[in-house]
């Protein structure tokens, strides 16, 4: 990697280890190696969104053009959002692309991605199946996002009518975050999830 | 190890001290490479605030490269206190000598011969341990062959060093620092240095000298101006007391011998003027005068009336009583005092003012009104009036 991008990360990383935010717990960036070029971030779901009481962790990857390029990001952490994808995790936010500026750091990315947690943008969907949903059902919608920050980034709402529906396919053979992933995408209709399923 | 910077002096996009501080057309400094880089590889806009920008919207900005210029910071490791400047900060945490080197401590992906040329890189403990047995012999060969260079640097110094010692003994061979010589070298040192010091304390006094003399000359010039004040606020109560004197006049005519002589020599042209004073502030503005009367044997007294700064607000003519005293400075019984009414026919009583085609009258009323004979000079001269070369004459002047 060259000279500049590992300064500059050695520098906001610094940044972000003194950062108010990191003292509140609410973002936090840590190595992966000695390298400077993979980090491991970490975001709280912001308060009053289905995301609360979450963690969720965060793949960057520095390119050796940073910060002429943009970090390249990634939800390790599964998430139901209409920005990100379910399956992958990759993230539609227009700086992590064509809007991207040398002056914005790891720190202004991780509370940008924290900002679009808690103000989705449906019209500009990474994910179609919850934009679609976000838009129609909201109700499911939330349901369903805070029930996915239960399972996978430790919120505290459980769910046991969802429990038992996956309990159901799950008894049926399928995998158990196919099976979540299936009656998430079909607004929790077991008979449609299945149909889908075994089709 | 990494400085804090001044925001002032920071490139947002490499986050280090801005070298060759290019600012943009909307207000932001970043490094002459940096921003160029930005602007070769992305949209044509500021990484700040997202406004357009080309590069003929940058502009070398000087002003900021020379304070940073001018900026030192010290080395924030224990034991180094260099200062050095902002600019080569980084420059100087990689090669201060008192870093707290990783690669010395004990570490689990490093090959503790890492440092004498051993490239191989471990992923964790197992693998080093596996390294560091498998590698005996490459790690042996490196030693000896660093032992090798080590040994030949410092033969070479070695020799350096020798020669450099030689052309000392050389040039002065005679310098013995326990000898007398060097003894007097020190005190002749001493000397200069002192005498040096002695130079610039003459210079010293001499500077506080001129600045002394500069000093007394203002004090000369003060004090100066302070009895010009005096004069001057002198000269005000003068005229303040002749404003707010009532009409009271009190004269003291001193050298009387003197002026006698002179009324008498040249009666005409020989005439003694008070100062013009005023009736009551804001009143008539009148004088009294003393001459000699033809004969040469009375004095005559008078009043005139003047020019005054209020005669708009008057009525004209003046109408008033005048008392003309010449008063005995031991008996009063003898005084000397006529009292008179003025008369309204009179020319002596009209406003002193401009005349018909614009010619200035003077500001006092050639037309006198008083005694041509107001006592004989004998009397003067004998009955005791004369006190001190003076005489005392009291002029009342009241209106009516």
């Amino acid at each position: 990697m060259n000279n500049i991008a590992t300064q500059r990360i050695k520098r906001e990383f610094k940044e972000v280890i003194k950062s108010e935010e990191l003292a509140k717990c609410s973002i936090k960036v840590d190595l992966v190696g000695d390298s400077y070029t993979e980090l491991k971030g970490e975001i709280a779901g912001p308060p009053d969104t289905p995301y609360e009481g979450g963690k969720f962790f965060l793949e960057i990857k520095v390119p050796e053009t940073y910060p002429f390029n943009p970090p390249k990001v990634r939800f390790m952490t599964k998430i139901w959002h209409p920005n990100i994808s379910s399956v992958t995790g990759a993230i539609c936010l227009d700086i992590l692309k064509d809007q991207w500026a040398a002056a914005m750091t790891l720190r202004t990315v991780l509370l940008s991605l924290q900002a679009l947690m808690a103000a989705a943008e449906p019209d500009d969907p990474q994910d179609a199946v919850v934009a679609k949903q976000y838009k129609e059902y909201p109700e499911i919608f939330a349901k369903t996002a805070s029930y996915w920050t239960n399972v996978y980034a430790g919120g505290p709402n459980k769910n046991t009518d969802f429990d038992s529906k996956i309990q159901r396919l799950k008894d049926m053979g399928i995998e158990s975050d196919q099976a979540r992933g299936a009656l998430s995408t079909f607004n929790w209709d077991l008979e449609r999830a299945t149909e889908q399923l075994f089709s | 190890m990494l400085s804090v910077i001044n925001p002032r002096f920071e490139c947002s996009i490499c986050l280090n001290c801005l070298k060759d501080p290019m600012l943009t057309r909307c207000g932001h400094r970043f490094c002459y490479e940096c921003i160029h880089e930005w602007l070769k590889r992305q949209s044509q806009s500021c990484p700040i605030d997202s406004l357009p920008l080309s590069i003929d919207g940058l502009f070398p900005d000087n002003y900021t490269k020379r304070e940073i210029y001018e900026q030192t910071v010290t080395c924030l490791n224990n034991g180094c206190d260099a200062v050095v400047p902002l600019l080569e900060v980084d420059e100087h945490y990689t090669s201060c000598k008192f870093n707290k080197n990783p690669i010395n401590g004990i570490s689990d992906n490093i090959c503790p011969f890492h440092l004498i040329g051993c490239k191989d890189i471990v992923k964790n403990k197992n693998e080093l341990l596996n390294h560091l047995v498998m590698g005996v012999h490459r790690h042996v060969t490196l030693l000896s062959k660093s032992h090798i260079d080590l040994m030949n640097k410092i033969q070479n110094k070695d020799n350096a060093h020798s020669k450099a010692l030689e052309a000392t003994q050389l040039w002065d061979a005679n310098k013995d620092p326990n000898s007398e010589k060097a003894l007097m070298s020190n005190l002749y040192e001493r000397i200069v240095v002192l005498e040096q010091i002695n130079i610039e304390k003459d210079k010293d006094i001499e500077r506080l000298n001129q600045n002394n003399a500069m000093k007394d000359k203002d004090i000369e010039q003060l004090s100066q101006t302070v009895n010009n004040l005096i004069i001057e606020l002198g000269q005000t109560q003068n005229a303040i007391s002749l404003v707010t004197c009532n009409g009271v006049y009190v004269w003291r005519f001193e050298n009387f011998t003197e002026s006698l002589k002179l009324m008498k020599e040249k009666p005409l042209q020989t005439r003694y003027y008070t100062p013009g004073f005023y009736t009551s502030s804001a009143g008539y503005k009148v004088c009294g005068r003393i001459n000699i009367s033809t004969d040469n044997r009375n004095l005559s007294l008078f009043i005139h009336m003047m020019r005054g700064d209020y005669d708009d607000t008057l009525i004209w003519p003046f109408s008033g009583q005048i008392t003309l005293s010449l008063i005995h400075p031991t008996n009063p019984i003898q005084n000397t005092c006529l009292k008179m009414q003025s008369s309204p026919e009179s020319e002596a009583f009209r406003r002193c003012s401009f005349g018909n085609n614009g010619i200035e009258v003077p500001p006092i009323n050639p037309r006198a009104f008083g005694y041509t004979e107001f006592i004989t000079v004998d009397e003067v001269l004998q009955n005791g009036y004369i006190k001190n070369d003076t005489i005392v004459i009291k002029i009342i002047v009241e209106c009516i």
